[in-house]
């Protein structure tokens, strides 16, 4: 019998129950291996960047706010530093201070929920279930300081809109105490577990040159051993605060979960120093209802990496170009460099180890 | 404020090449429409600092890939190709502006001249 | 208990949900997943999630109709065996909310199928979401004795 290569097409999604969101693969299979994988999206396409024509810059706050329901702050954080780098103002300290406490607790929050889905991902229900309870402690953080839970839209063009009281800040730390102690629990889990380290050891490797040639970023980039965070840049008041950017050197789906709950102790460790430091002062301050012409970029660390903004304007209320590179649309191009030669069963790992935002790459 | 310098259509791929030998990332390219012209941004980043040079093309211009080059480059070169109805040569994966848009959606959406005209058959590849 | 009323009492206490994201922003759809995690546990009321539309008695959709998923939307809600429910989840799939005027974006999801129940919000609370599920369970439990009706005229 001659034996005849099987190449089939397996689609992937839309509507999975892995990822709750929709991403559609096509992939070639042969002999249980992917040898070519296609990804076709615009589920979620919405044309979120046209909309400045139609809002003012003010409104678009809230609109920037909703591309991503996980790290809406930080969205709305990078529109409004690059309004105010083309207005050329400079944001009350204490309105820094606070938009780096909201920028963390979102982090911790994000980190926790893609742990969940990874271990959901390969089975491990337990874990997801108990990385989504401590992810809940979060929540009511935000909901107490912010006033909602997922969609916080505290930032404005000029500072912040709301406050964290000294009373709030003393409760916000207890809170955090807890969930530093759950989160070690997750990291003894992480680094003992047979299961976790079966699927995640040595899948997905991306070395160091490749990584940061392909122009990956985030977590992605620091687990193949390249220390680039946007937040050592000193946005905010990330330049009075003291971190180093985490690293792990294997570059596979194991370094980059280790980066993750690294990073997620290192959050809390920003929030705690935040609050110690920040400074009494107001929260926003006026600004005029005209643009100025010109651009501006603005660049800032989100939980699955750099975000940048780029925004024209030719004067008046109306900015004429905003142009949104997310993290995992600099990230796909790394997601379809691993998929061709991995099994189909390691498919959805892959997916997740970058972890994907689809509705942030769509817009 | 960002800073960058006009280069020739022809002389893209040599400055990508460029940039890819002295170890820059690529970070993203953007497009504008600037008085019935394109404007593409292409934007490099080394040790934190950001990197450009632009081109103008005509909409009838086709602008060579630097997909080839940065792999990175590919989606982002698919996504102006579906906006704004720009033509790239070259493109590694060639998506026929569908990445994004389905078939029923308006044609280059972000942009108001209209160059592109979607031919029907395959869909995703 | 003969078979059919074995059917009848399963299916009015444990409908079955099937998530589906249209174009939301990820928002509405974390809540829906908060909702089956142990604070909420959406399970007390034997609602299970399931991935397949051919399980399902009830589809939650998140977000708004774009261009490119409404004929999935469609297609999916077609594949559902009767009596299903529909809810729609967010000010995005109530009306199409802040992206309506986007150019990609249709509006709400009642344009593509019939919607049962509304949850507003923008994210819906997962309070709200259940409580909108549980009117959903109702709406089923009704659906499903009219079904029965009309059986039995048709007999
Ligand atoms: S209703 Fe709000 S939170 Fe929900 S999907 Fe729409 S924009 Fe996002």
């Amino acid at each position: 019998m001659i034996r005849m290569s099987e190449k089939s097409t397996i689609p992937f999604g839309p509507q999975h129950p892995v990822l709750p969101e929709p991403i559609h693969l096509k992939l070639i299979i042969e002999d249980e291996k992917v040898v070519e994988a296609y990804p076709a999206f615009g589920f979620v396409h919405r044309g979120l960047e046209m909309l400045v024509k139609k809002k003012d810059f003010n409104q678009m706050v809230y609109v920037v706010d909703h591309i991503c329901g996980i790290c809406s702050a930080m969205h709305g954080q990078a529109y409004c530093q690059a309004v105010e780098e083309l207005i050329g103002i400079d944001v009350p300290e204490r309105a820094k201070y606070l938009r780096v406490i909201w920028a963390e607790l979102h982090r911790i929050h994000s980190h926790l929920l893609w742990f969940g889905l990874l271990a959901d991902a390969f089975g491990f229900e337990n874990l997801f279930m108990l990385s989504w309870r401590i992810r809940e402690k979060i929540m009511d953080i935000l909901e107490a300081t912010a006033g909602n839970r997922v969609i916080i839209s505290v930032n404005v063009v000029g500072g912040v809109r709301r406050d964290i009281d000294s009373e709030q800040a003393r409760w916000l730390l207890d809170e955090l105490k807890e969930v530093e102690k759950s989160i070690k629990e997750l990291d003894k889990i992480m680094r003992n577990n047979y299961t976790i380290k079966q699927r995640t050891v040595g899948i997905g490797v991306l070395t160091k040159e490749e990584a940061y040639m392909l122009g990956t970023v985030g977590p992605v980039l620091r687990g193949s051993g390249v220390p680039i965070d946007m937040r050592t840049t000193g946005y905010a008041a990330y330049k009075d605060l003291d971190f180093e950017p985490i690293v792990e050197k294997d570059g596979d789906t194991y370094a980059r979960t280790i980066v993750r709950v690294r990073e997620m102790f290192q959050s809390i460790d920003l929030v705690r120093q935040a609050i110690s430091k920040i400074p009494e002062g107001e929260l926003n301050v006026k600004i005029k209802p005209n643009l100025p012409a010109g651009e501006a970029i603005s660049r800032v660390e989100q939980p699955r990496g750099e975000v940048f903004y780029y925004i024209k304007s030719n004067g008046g209320k109306y900015l004429d170009r905003l142009r949104i590179r997310t993290p995992t649309f600099a990230n796909l191009a790394s997601l379809l460099h691993m998929l061709p030669g991995s099994t189909l069963a390691d498919v959805p790992v892959l997916v997740l180890t970058i972890d994907p935002c689809i509705s942030c790459t769509e817009r | 404020m960002i800073t960058s310098r006009e280069v020739k259509l022809e002389e893209i791929e040599k400055e990508a090449k460029y940039y890819y030998n002295n170890g820059y990332r690529f970070v993203t390219e953007t497009c504008l429409e600037e008085e019935s012209k394109f404007r593409i941004i292409y934007t490099f980043e080394k040790g934190y600092q950001l990197y450009s040079f632009h081109v103008y093309i005509s909409p009838t211009e086709e602008v060579p890939s630097i997909s080839k080059i940065y792999f990175a480059a590919l989606p982002v070169e698919n996504e102006i190709h579906e906006m704004f109805g720009v033509k790239f040569k070259n493109l590694v994966l060639d998506f026929q502006g569908l990445l994004f848009l389905g078939e029923y959606a308006p044609i280059s959406p972000q942009a108001s001249i209209e160059i592109m005209r979607r031919s029907k058959g395959d869909k995703n590849e | 208990m003969g078979l059919k009323e074995f059917i009848e009492k399963s299916f009015k206490k444990s409908p079955w949900v099937l998530h589906y994201n249209c174009s939301s922003c990820n928002g509405c759809d974390i809540e829906i997943l908060a909702c089956m995690t142990p604070l909420y546990d959406m399970e007390r009321f034997g609602m299970v999630n399931v991935g397949n539309p051919k399980h399902a008695d009830i589809l939650v959709v998140t977000g708004t109709v774009n261009t490119k998923n409404k004929e999935v939307l469609k297609n999916i809600y077609d594949q559902m065996p009767d009596p299903k429910v529909v809810v729609a989840v967010g000010v995005c799939a109530a009306t199409g909310g802040v992206f309506r005027e986007a150019y990609n974006v249709l509006g709400g999801i009642d344009k593509v199928i019939p919607v049962d129940v509304y949850v507003p919000g923008c994210p819906a609370k997962p309070e709200a979401i259940i409580d909108g599920l549980y009117k959903a369970a109702e709406i089923l439990k009704e659906k499903y004795e009219k079904m029965g009706k009309a059986e039995e005229v048709l007999k």
